[in-house]
Formats: C-alpha cells, sequence, structure tokens
C-alpha cells in the first residue's frame, strides 16, 4: 500500500499565530524538522505526528491524512 | 545552519551536531586521499601532501569538537527532550549512511574482483586509504543531496500580520 501523507500544520499554525520556529520549540524538534514535514519532504515519525496534535489540541487524523495515489 | 545562535534549542544543536560531523567527514575524506595518493605518487609531491594532511586534521578538530561539547554538554544538563532519532537531519544522515554502505560495498566488490582478475596491481595502502576516502566522500556527498533543497524559509505569521 502506497499513499501521500498530507498535513494541515500550515493552517493549525496560522490559526494559533504560530512560526515554525514557535512549533519546533512546542515539541522539541528542530525548525527544519517541522518544515520539511509541512511541505511533505518528511514523513514525521508517529511520536512528532502525536505531539504535534497534542500540541495543537486535536486528534492526530485532524492534521495528518493519507492520499491514496 | 552551521552556526546555530548562542540560545538555540536542544533540537537544533543535535542538527547542528550531524551537520559538522559531514563536514569533519569530508575533510577526513580528503585526508585520507591524500594518504591514499601518498603510496602511489613520488617523494617530492608526498612532501607536500603530508602537511596539507596535518592541516586538514586540525581544520577537522575545529570544525567537529565544538558541535560535539556543546551537544554532549546539553545531553549531560539533560536539556535535551528532543526526539533527535525522529529529527529530519538524523533521518537524513541515516539515509545518507545506507548510500555509503551500499557504495562501499560495491566499490570492495569490484576491488576484489579486479585482483582476482589481476587487473590492477595497486598497493595495498592506497587501495585501504582510498576505500575509506570514497567511502567518507559518498557519506558526505549523500548527505549534502538529500538536504540541500530544505526550505530556510520561517513563515512567521505574526510578522506578516503587522507588515
Amino acid at each position: 500500500m502506497s499513499g501521500t501523507l498530507d498535513n494541515r500544520i500550515r493552517v493549525y499554525r496560522a490559526e494559533h499565530r504560530m512560526s515554525q520556529g514557535d512549533l519546533a520549540d512546542a515539541i522539541g524538534v528542530s525548525r527544519k524538522t517541522i518544515s520539511t514535514i509541512e511541505v511533505g519532504r518528511f514523513v514525521p515519525s508517529t511520536i512528532i505526528a502525536l505531539k504535534i496534535a497534542r500540541h495543537f489540541g486535536v486528534a492526530v487524523e485532524e492534521i495528518f491524512n493519507l492520499t491514496e495515489e | 545552519m552551521i552556526f546555530p545562535p548562542k540560545d538555540a534549542s536542544p533540537a537544533q544543536v543535535a542538527d547542528q551536531f550531524v551537520q559538522r560531523t559531514i563536514i569533519g567527514m569530508m575533510l577526513l575524506s580528503i585526508s585520507y586521499g591524500g594518504k591514499a595518493a601518498m603510496s602511489i605518487v613520488p617523494t617530492g609531491v608526498v612532501k607536500v601532501i603530508a602537511p596539507v594532511s596535518v592541516l586538514l586534521s586540525v581544520a577537522i578538530v575545529l570544525v567537529v569538537a565544538p558541535g560535539f561539547i556543546r551537544y554532549f554538554a546539553l545531553r549531560k544538563a539533560g536539556g535535551g527532550n528532543c526526539p533527535e532519532a525522529d529529527s529530519y537531519i538524523t533521518q537524513m544522515y541515516r539515509e545518507a549512511a545506507v548510500w555509503a554502505f551500499s557504495f562501499t560495498f560495491i566499490l570492495l566488490m569490484a576491488l576484489g574482483f579486479g585482483t582476482e582478475l589481476g587487473l590492477h596491481t595497486w598497493p595495498t595502502a592506497f587501495v585501504l586509504n582510498g576505500t575509506i576516502a570514497l567511502s567518507l566522500a559518498a557519506l558526505a556527498f549523500s548527505f549534502y543531496r538529500l538536504t540541500r533543497d530544505t526550505d530556510e524559509e520561517d513563515d512567521d505569521f505574526d510578522q506578516e500580520q503587522g507588515a
């Protein structure tokens, strides 16, 4: 099974008026990690995905979505 | 971001440590390349390569040591709640290591095959140092190739609103 992992991190960051650096600091990763996840270049680990979701107070499926190719 | 600011987060320090290590490996690759060359070039050229090799060794220490010290000081102080193993830079380092391993394996197979067929009679020191040099270069190049197009722009929504 293959697919593309879409995400809505940018949308949630905008809603919370957070920069990539702010989010990175909040969940304990580097800004490059956030920016590469956001553009779909890097598939995050489950831990990072859950930390992002927990930070925004939503379910992980609200932020990450697997799109079938 | 090879030189993060003093107030860099633990995750940034960890990324910086990996990036500095890669630069150190590139320099080490050149150093081993010089050692390999020393076993096949005339004595006059060896006298030129030897001091360059010493300078490279100093450069490696100067590049890697600050990142190493800062990273392990941070770890010792317990200042890293970041899942370092999950960071983008660490993952790319692992991918680069896999590429470098594959390249080294194929190179060694080719060298072994060439030796069996009597295609070359290179000195052992040349083959060993040359292989190490190419292996390290493969790691550094793979890492560069994997990370070169990463976006450096930040989206600071507060700044956009204020502008």
